[in-house]
């Protein structure tokens, strides 16, 4: 079909974000005869945990597609959703989208914390660096840390690995005690437990404290129990957790809870018409997305949800809980910046600059922290962790994106001919 | 010395509290939203010698004059980038030749454009368009920071801020909300600068809100040099059709472009309606067909506060009671010059211009 409609075509129901929540809910609503359109900003599927390109096939995502083919789900790649009004009024990148229902699967997003040379060249996001790895960077032979809190480092690690980076330390800020009852918490046969006791660099209680290196990250120093470390190293993945993208849910008006949209047994947000599934209504991981999307796929296409589906969703977002309570800060990771050190990396405004107001508003109207090309992405789940600042109100563009995509239908005609005589 | 209350952290407001502050008064600036949040925050933030009616090309000339007095900091981002009024058709042409006769006759330095020059000043703008007329001293400002440097003369003065909710405002006295407390504050003088928020405090006074969007684009490459409008902007400003749109496109200091305008009666809902952006963006786009290339960075939305007859209020309403707002589109231009004006009114002192124009009473309510 077209991918520039000039005219809002209308789907029962539009899902947005091709994640495994995403994708499990629009094959499920489509099955059940519902027309659906899936909309995402990537040129492919898969969202962030699968994140697929011409050179990387996941084979966990292939059955999905297939689905997604059989029952007819419109796609709608490389589309920007820049503001959506209830219950399903998109207006996107690529011309406005109607449906009567929509499914929010916009996942969730690094969430990364000042310390000092925490902007180096060499230092990366952890699931950035994924990104990059599986975009082609080459890592063979590169001495890496990966450093911050959540199974993303050690799952990073695994990957960081098997490219032939040589991994020094996995540096993980919560306490063993806490990663003991975490492990018994999944019970037997995860991987967990297999994962962290097989990896003699993981080590428990130990945070990054600072980057350091002039013109590039040349080691990084480490917080350890009794002291600190310094391990010189070519690359540093740093990530402190995983955050909700609430950007498009709040556009909506949907209530947010915990920093997560919430969401009824029928995964129904506060919002009429508008579902949630995956980590944008609380982090759970893969497999806890696929049983929300599953779940709202039934409920957006007019069926009950079984049963042994709905267990299986209420044992998935336990986990989630469980790992909240798991990998939640400690005091000293909100410490870590010194005054000089930048907070809002777009607009070079440092920790002082911003640590002086009372609030976002004011900060952001007198520092601009936030007022950048990530929009306050970064810098404001960063405040919102630092200072317990709540969240900013959003505008629209939700994303950013060329002027001539907010125009609701085509570009301007050019002027009258009469006109061009004179010049 | 007298103890003044002002209700309103906008640039009027911030400009009065400084220059009552600087006479020796006993100043509490009160507000619930940041200093220079509000419409200030959310204006385009131009110095511009607007043409116009008589009383407020004064006004604005005596603001503009006190503008270049002041050493603005850094975190202003004062740019004097010139406006460039872009005539589209010969009948343009001749408007813009009568504007540059006023300008030239009020002392302010003006000079027409010819087609061929107009694509050198700016190669951006699309051909063939007739003209133009430069007024090299306008500029463009970072209107929250600007605020924010009359608040810290304010506070040199020892002026103070109060964040609060104000309820009600009387002569000498203001009912206010803080912590969930309410409470009554007295005063010598009350002066309400609350913008579009004044009726709602003053319902003797009609200020309507005019909405306005403005969208701005990520750094790149300079895209444009001056602030350029299209001379249809006079006509918009004075529109009553439910919406208007016109071209006014500007530099900002740190290789940002804003983008607007856009005028709407008859809303108070402060949300981004994208068929008001549409049409904005295609009309600045007629003008600057390269703009659709540039990346939207956020579009927001703002309210001017208009008064019945377009010109500012500025002067006593009652003894204890003055207010200064309804400067439409002009808030940040001419809040200096509404500061000093006031002040000298307060003061009994003989004022620098004409108060007559401004004088609250002026619409012949009860009030008077």
């Amino acid at each position: 079909m077209s991918s520039t409609a000039s005219e809002a075509s209308t789907y029962d129901l539009a899902v947005i974000g091709g994640g495994p929540g995403g994708l499990a809910a629009a094959a499920t609503a489509a099955e059940l005869g519902a027309r659906v359109v899936l909309v995402d900003e990537s040129p492919a599927l898969g969202g962030q945990i699968w994140r697929q390109n011409r050179s990387r096939v996941v084979p966990a995502a292939q059955p999905w597609l297939a689905r997604l083919e059989a029952a007819g789900v419109e796609l709608r790649l490389g589309t920007t959703v820049w503001q959506a009004t209830p219950p399903g009024n998109l207006h996107t990148s690529q011309g406005p989208i109607r449906a009567r229902q929509t499914v929010l699967a916009c996942g969730a997003r690094e969430l990364l914390l000042p310390f000092p040379g925490w902007t180096l060249p060499g230092v990366h996001g952890v699931g950035g660096l994924q990104a990059l790895v599986h975009s082609g960077l080459e890592v063979r032979g590169r001495r890496v840390v990966l450093a911050g809190s959540g199974p993303l480092l050690l799952q990073v690690a695994a990957s960081l690995t098997s490219h032939g980076a040589q991994v020094l330390r996995v540096a993980e800020q919560a306490p063993l005690s806490r990663l003991a009852r975490f492990s018994l918490g999944l019970g037997p046969g995860k991987t967990w437990q297999a994962v962290t006791l097989a990896n003699p660099r993981f080590r428990a209680s130990s945070w990054p404290l600072e980057a350091l290196g002039t013109e590039r990250l040349e080691a990084v120093r480490l917080q350890r129990v009794g002291g600190s470390e310094i391990l010189p190293c070519d690359l540093l993945a740093v990530g402190f957790g995983l955050t909700p993208n609430l950007e498009l849910p709040r556009a909506l008006g949907c209530r947010i809870e915990e920093g997560a949209v919430a969401v009824d047994e029928h995964q129904r947000s506060s919002v009429r018409g508008v579902f949630a599934v995956g980590e944008v209504c609380g982090i759970k991981g893969a497999p806890g997305a696929l049983v929300d999307g599953l779940c709202a796929g039934a409920s957006a296409g007019g069926t009950t949800i079984a049963r042994p589906l709905l267990r299986k969703r209420d044992r998935q977002r336990r986990f989630g809980r469980l790992l909240t309570r798991t990998f939640s800060l400690r005091e000293e990771i909100r410490q870590l910046a010194r005054s000089e050190t930048t907070l809002c990396r777009c607009e070079q405004v440092d920790y002082a600059s911003v640590a002086a107001h009372p609030d976002w508003t004011s900060a952001k109207l007198a520092s601009r922290c936030g007022m950048g090309l990530c929009q306050g992405r970064i810098c404001g789940a960063a405040t919102q962790a630092l200072f317990g600042w709540g969240p900013h109100g959003v505008r629209p563009p939700l994303t950013p994106v060329p002027v001539g995509a907010l125009f609701s239908h085509d570009i301007p005609p050019p002027p009258p001919a009469s006109r061009e005589s004179r010049s | 010395m007298s103890r003044i209350l002002v209700v309103g952290g906008g640039i009027v407001g911030t400009a009065i509290a400084a220059d009552q502050a600087e006479r020796g008064h006993d100043v509490v600036l009160i507000c619930d939203s940041p200093i220079g949040g509000g419409a200030t925050a959310a204006g385009m933030g131009h110095l511009i010698a607007l043409d116009g009616e008589a009383a407020k090309v004064e006004l604005t000339n005596y603001s503009l004059d006190l503008w270049r007095t002041v050493e603005l900091p850094d975190d202003c981002d004062l740019v004097v980038c010139g406006a460039l009024w872009v005539a589209a058709d010969d009948r343009e042409m001749q408007t813009a030749a009568a504007m540059r006769d006023r300008y030239l006759s009020r002392g302010i330095g003006a000079e027409l454009i010819p087609a061929a020059q107009l694509a050198e000043l700016e190669p951006e703008l699309r051909p063939g368009l007739a003209g133009g007329l430069r007024v090299p001293t306008d500029a463009v400002l970072y209107p929250p920071n600007a605020a924010r440097y009359y608040w810290h003369r304010a506070v040199k003065s020892r002026a103070r801020h109060l964040t609060a909710r104000v309820l009600t405002v009387e002569s000498h006295r203001v009912q206010l909300r803080d912590d969930s407390s309410e409470r009554w504050l007295e005063a010598d003088w009350v002066v309400v600068a609350a913008g579009d928020r004044t009726s709602a405090l003053l319902p003797e006074l009609s200020i309507r809100p005019k909405k306005g969007h403005v969208v701005i684009t990520t750094r790149d490459a300079p895209f444009v040099r001056h602030q350029v409008v299209e001379l249809g902007y006079v006509g918009t400003t004075k529109s009553r059709a439910p919406v208007s749109v016109a071209c006014n496109v500007q530099p900002r200091r740190r290789g940002q472009v804003l983008i607007g305008s856009s005028r709407q009666e008859d809303t108070h809902d402060p949300r981004v309606e994208p068929a008001v952006l549409d049409r904005m963006l295609r009309r600045a786009a007629s003008y600057f067909p390269g703009l659709t290339r540039l990346t939207a960075l956020r579009a927001w939305t703002g309210f001017r506060a208009v008064s019945e007859d377009g010109a500012p209020i500025i002067g006593s309403l009652r003894p204890g009671l003055a207010v200064a707002t309804g400067h439409e589109g002009l808030g940040i231009t001419q809040a200096p010059g509404t500061a000093r004006l006031l002040g000298q009114l307060l003061a009994e002192e003989p004022p620098d211009l004409s108060a007559a124009p401004f004088d609250p009473h002026r619409f012949g309510s009860e009030a008077a």
